[in-house]
């Protein structure tokens, strides 16, 4: 299926006006995002995630550089152009504001009234949205009776009036319970299968990108410095940023034994460490037990556990391999090869 | 006595009546032109808008028996074209009142702004449109409060003009504790002020509480 490109970004640097300086927050971001994508955005606290999901969103336009949406360059149209572009899309926060003094149903109706519609579409439409995100109940409610999940439903629903192409949400899931969080997704996942609409997620939640998300973009200081798959992310990060979120989020904390021995150097007399990750439908018994025979090696298995990653289950083990170590890389390189992603992550002592 | 008090209590009530509405009808549409200069960006209404802030400033933070003072000229003249002394302090009176509430309202929807400007903007707002759907009604509750502050104050005002001479209870009270001293009507006249003022609290509040939501 070819794939088209609904976001893109060339260069986009903003920053913001502090008394003393001028402090740059999103440092020349390039990014493409493909149609029906759910990408996730990671990163710490004031890395740029939610800079980058308003720049998006075009409710600052950049310092410099180019945004386009739908192939078109929305950086330099008239306010009054930019509006309209920006109809179709949806920006949600996790503390949505509401018009106190109007119910839900009033409250959804105000883009439309904004835009004109007339009065029986405008209450076929925030039907047909309320329905979507199964509030139809709520529709005379008013925004203080509502909980936290149900103001983030409402605040959906009011987006998806004008069926925008994209939604972006930032940082929603935040304090949401499990069961919220599963409504949520589902809801967002059914959005994005029947209507192709594209999601962006500024998150720290390991289970939500597990589940939900299709692709990762790390972020650190202002600048993307990774960006894979979520299978990617989780198996073999690259930079810093990603394998301190992985080592949180995960149980890939190496047991405190270890920890208090491990040498990041080849050390005589020191035995080397391997972490290995593979899919399921894999059989590495076979393939560990060849490689180990066929380089005269010795190992220990330390730690193993699964992944579950959308529907497929990886499998993670951490093992010690005793021999040269000249010997245990080219083992490591043989292991890659037959599919056994591994890496050789330290070297340790006899445990015992 | 009673009908020196039924008397003056009519003057006061005509006083009040009028400056509220007066001030309640030029101040809620003065407060929303000062938003809206407050947000244009242009040399000369930046400079109307300093000149009509300044304004705003100086009734919020000058006693009002120096405003007072300050119109006395122009009342005289109104006196001696054959104008009662109370209609004539109509003029000092609205001005305040209207001046003081246009501060309240212009105070009350710049807060709201601020609060909703990023979301009228990503949806598109005109200024009307984000003024009538959005800023009025939840500035509702605080308008009414506003207002009936500013009505509050009026009728403090009217006490001070009838210190000055204009009429009404404030003028009874005065003249009864120090010229004439009778303290029974003093008293009396102090009680209904104080009714007044409660009554038009107690409006204010039946007015909030038939406009809510729900």
């Amino acid at each position: 299926m070819e794939q088209s490109q609904i976001i893109a970004l060339k260069d986009v640097e903003s920053t913001y006006k502090t008394k003393a300086q001028e402090q740059l927050y999103l440092k020349s971001v390039n990014l493409t995002v493909n149609k029906g994508d759910i990408l996730a955005i990671i990163g710490r606290t004031g890395a740029g995630k939610s800079a980058l999901l308003r720049c998006i969103g075009l409710l600052e336009r950049p310092l410099t550089g180019i945004i386009s949406i739908d192939n078109k360059n929305l950086t330099f149209l008239a306010s009054k152009d930019l509006c309209a572009e920006r109809r179709y899309i949806g920006y949600i926060t996790a503390k949505p504001s509401f018009l106190n003094s109007k119910n839900i149903a009033k409250n959804i109706s105000l883009p439309l009234q904004i835009q004109g519609f007339a009065t029986n579409e405008i209450q076929k439409i925030v039907d047909r949205v309320l329905a979507r995100v199964g509030l139809e109940n709520k529709a005379l409610a008013f925004p203080e009776d509502l909980n936290t999940l149900q103001k983030i439903l409402v605040d959906l629903a009011r987006n998806l009036v004008n069926n925008p192409k994209i939604l972006l949400l930032d940082d929603v899931f935040n304090g949401l319970d499990q069961r919220s969080i599963e409504i949520l997704s589902n809801l967002i996942r059914s959005l994005q299968q029947e209507n192709r609409v594209t999601v962006l997620i500024s998150t720290n939640d390991a289970e939500l990108i597990k589940n939900l998300c299709q692709n990762v973009i790390v972020m650190h200081l202002g600048a993307i410095v990774e960006r894979c798959s979520v299978a990617q992310l989780f198996l073999s990060p690259v930079s810093d940023v990603a394998h301190e979120f992985v080592r949180f989020a995960t149980k890939q904390e190496l047991p405190n034994s270890i920890k208090r021995k491990i040498s990041y150097q080849p050390t005589a007399g020191y035995h080397a460490l391997v972490r290995i990750s593979f899919a399921e439908c894999l059989a590495p018994e076979e393939i560990l037990s060849n490689t180990i025979d066929a380089f005269e090696l010795k190992m220990n298995i330390i730690q193993a556990y699964q992944e579950k990653i959308q529907e497929q289950v990886f499998n993670i083990m951490l093992i010690e391999i005793y021999g040269a170590s000249n010997v245990i890389s080219e083992a490591v390189t043989f292991l890659n090869a037959n599919g056994l992603q591994s890496e050789i992550i330290g070297y340790v002592p006899d445990l015992n | 006595m009673f009908q020196i008090l039924i008397n003056a209590l009519r003057e006061t009530i005509y006083m009040i009546f009028f400056a509220s509405i007066f001030s309640m009808a030029l101040g809620i549409p003065f407060g929303m032109l000062m938003m809206k200069l407050a947000t244009t960006e242009n040399k000369t209404i930046k400079a109307i808008f300093v000149v009509c802030n300044s304004t705003l400033q100086f009734a919020k933070y000058t006693p009002y028996l120096l405003i007072m003072l300050l119109f006395i000229p122009l009342t005289n003249w109104l006196i001696i074209h054959g104008i009662s002394y109370t209609t004539a302090t109509l003029l000092p009176l609205t001005t305040v009142g209207t001046l003081l509430l246009a501060q309240r309202v212009y105070r009350i929807l710049l807060d709201l702004n601020g609060q909703w400007q990023g979301i009228t903007k990503a949806l598109g707002a005109t200024q009307k449109q984000s003024l009538f759907l959005i800023l009025l009604p939840e500035a509702r509750t605080d308008l009414i409060k506003a207002a009936t502050d500013t009505c509050v104050l009026v009728l403090g005002f009217s006490i001070i003009a009838g210190a000055l001479g204009a009429g009404g209870l404030g003028q009874l009270a005065v003249e009864k504790s120090i010229n004439e001293p009778d303290h029974l009507c003093m008293l009396l006249s102090i009680i209904l002020l104080v009714v007044i003022q409660q009554l038009i609290a107690y409006t204010g509040h039946l007015v909030i509480q038939h406009t809510q939501p729900r």
